[in-house]
This record gives C-alpha cells, sequence and structure tokens, in this order.
C-alpha cells in the first residue's frame, strides 16, 4: 500500500516538475511556432499575386492619392 | 478565398480600382496592425471590407460580404464607387450643390443613425438628386422616427420595467406608428420591426378610434403575416367593435 502511494507520489511530482520546467519552453515554442505560421502565410501565392499593403495607414495614404477605395482582406496565421 | 478567387485574373487585373489592404492576425503584437480586427470590430474569419481614405467602413460588415467572382467583386465596388466620384466632383468644384448634397445622402445613409436629419432633409430638395437615393433617406428617416418612440418600450420591456412605466412608453410609440400611418409613412417591410410597427399602429389608431387608420393597418398586417398570424383574430374582433365613422 505504501509502495504504491509512494509511486503514484512520485509519478505526481515528476508531472509538475516537468511542467515547472517545460512552462516557458513551451510559451518559446508556441510564439517559434506562431512566427513560423506566419512566415508561411506570407509565402502563399495569394499574398505575391497582387501588391498588398500591410499597414492601414500606407493603404490610407495611397487611397488618398488615387481617389481609390480601400479593399481590406482579414485573415490569420495562427490557424487553419 | 486564398487558393480561388484571389489568384485569379479577374482579381489582378482589378486591383486598379482599389488599394488592396493586408492584415492577417498572427497572435504577434510585434506585427503590423495586429488591433485591428478588434478595431473594426470584426469576429470571423475571412473578412473583407471596402473603406475609405480615412479609414471608414463604406461596405462588406452588414451585410457580409465576399469578393468571391467578379460579379460580387463588382457589386461591392458600385456602392462605393459613386462616393469618390462625388468626393472629386465635389474637391474639384465645391460650388457644385448637386454633387455635395447626392454625397451627403449617400454618406449619411451609411451611418443613418449619426447623420444629420436637417442636411439629409436639405440634400434631398436639391434639383437632380436621384430619386432612388431620397427614397432610401425616406425610408431610413421613417425608421429612425418609429426607432425614437419604439426603442425605449423596447429596451423598457427588455429590462423587467415597472407595469405603469411600461404602459406609458408603449402608449408613446403607439402614437408614433399610428401617426405616421395616418400621415402616409411606414417602415419597410424587411425591418426587423415591421410587425411591432403595425401592431403599435393598430392599437394607435383603435385609442384615437380611427377606422380607417386601423383597416389600413390590419389589411397591411394580415397581407405580410396570414389570416392565420397569432393576433390578426384578435385584430379583427377589436376593429368589429369600433363604431362605423361617418365621414
Amino acid at each position: 500500500m505504501t509502495t504504491l502511494f509512494t509511486l503514484r507520489a512520485g509519478r505526481w511530482l515528476t508531472v509538475l516538475l516537468l511542467l515547472w520546467l517545460g512552462g516557458p519552453q513551451t510559451a518559446s515554442a508556441l510564439d517559434e511556432t506562431l512566427e513560423q505560421n506566419y512566415a508561411e502565410k506570407l509565402k502563399k501565392p495569394f499574398v505575391s499575386a497582387i501588391s498588398w499593403e500591410s499597414s492601414l495607414e500606407k493603404a490610407k495614404q495611397q487611397s488618398a492619392e488615387k481617389n481609390l477605395p480601400i479593399i481590406a482582406y482579414f485573415t490569420r496565421s495562427y490557424a487553419p | 478565398m486564398e487558393g480561388g478567387p484571389l489568384l485569379t485574373d479577374w482579381w489582378k487585373t482589378s486591383t486598379k480600382r482599389f488599394v488592396p489592404y493586408l492584415n492577417i492576425s498572427a497572435r504577434l503584437p510585434e506585427k503590423p496592425d495586429q488591433q485591428m480586427m478588434t478595431q473594426y470590430g470584426l469576429r470571423g474569419f475571412p473578412t473583407f471590407l471596402i473603406l475609405d481614405s480615412e479609414g471608414q467602413i463604406l461596405f462588406g460588415k452588414e451585410p457580409y460580404w465576399r469578393p468571391d467572382s467578379p460579379e460580387n467583386l463588382e457589386a461591392g465596388l458600385a456602392e462605393v464607387e459613386t462616393i469618390f466620384r462625388l468626393k472629386k466632383r465635389v474637391s474639384e468644384n465645391p460650388q457644385d450643390q448637386l454633387a455635395k448634397a447626392h454625397l451627403t445622402l449617400i454618406l449619411g445613409l451609411l451611418n443613418p443613425d449619426q447623420c444629420s436629419v436637417a442636411e439629409m432633409e436639405a440634400a434631398c430638395k436639391v434639383e437632380g438628386v436621384p430619386a432612388e437615393v431620397v427614397g432610401r433617406w425616406l425610408r431610413e428617416r421613417s425608421r429612425i422616427r418609429f426607432l425614437e418612440a419604439f426603442g425605449p418600450y423596447r429596451n423598457a420591456f427588455s429590462t423587467g420595467a415597472e407595469k405603469e412605466e411600461l404602459a406609458r412608453l408603449r402608449k408613446t410609440a403607439m402614437e408614433r406608428a399610428f401617426t405616421m400611418v395616418r400621415d402616409g409613412e411606414s417602415i419597410g417591410e424587411d425591418d426587423a420591426d415591421f410587425r411591432a410597427f403595425w401592431v403599435l399602429a393598430f392599437d394607435g389608431a383603435m385609442e384615437a378610434k380611427d377606422r380607417r387608420v386601423a383597416t389600413r393597418c390590419l389589411k397591411t398586417y394580415t397581407d405580410a403575416f396570414g389570416v392565420a398570424d397569432r393576433f390578426v383574430k384578435g385584430m379583427k374582433e377589436r376593429l368589429g367593435e369600433l363604431p362605423v365613422q361617418v365621414e
């Protein structure tokens, strides 16, 4: 009985230790994944098909100069 | 969209008619314009909006718009290109009263709840303003007029206000709807408050003992919702009890 309890407690301690050690690394790994996703999104053919503005301020300037409307496309890279 | 319409020739060639702006939500704060979705009150992906040079939404939020075919793209651009043409005309000739009035009406109709009613009314009187735009404003004006009276009643109802307060607000809404029908005004059939408008107008007409208006309300209501509607029977009975007016 005591052995079983010790085994269970030891398992939980290991899990907690791994979580504690792995926490900061996981956040950093997540950022890295988000960066990769973003870079992959930018490589998609629809991005290079036309000349998109990536800053709304610049798009507004162009719109005023050319007297043209802005078509804004909102998409995401963090999920498919 | 990204693997289809946004790669087509019609999309690529159409970019001379607008400035394309790409906003990618990345959950990385240092990437460009990450706050824009929130700023524009957007919740879903993908979303397309047509904006003016101040970044104001001209089209695309409600109703939801997607330029996934040449026809849909054209429909969106057609909604806003008049604004840009008129703005150019006004900037080139500030004395162009027709262009100014037309522009006032179109921009006012984009935000009818915030526009100046006096300016819209003045713009309607300028000769040559398209009748279709004036018609749209007149319908919008009626909606605003009804909501002025109906909005407080609806809010009081949904927040569970006191019975007396509810009755007072309902009476105001009834009187407003009745007056509008009597004066030849009504709200559009596609309006979410269409049913409430005619029920209240009918009640207002009954209160005022105006059989002519009550009959008109009942007819419009029955035409729209059918004889089997839950209110129709009661309305008919009440109208039957109203004394016939001698003209």
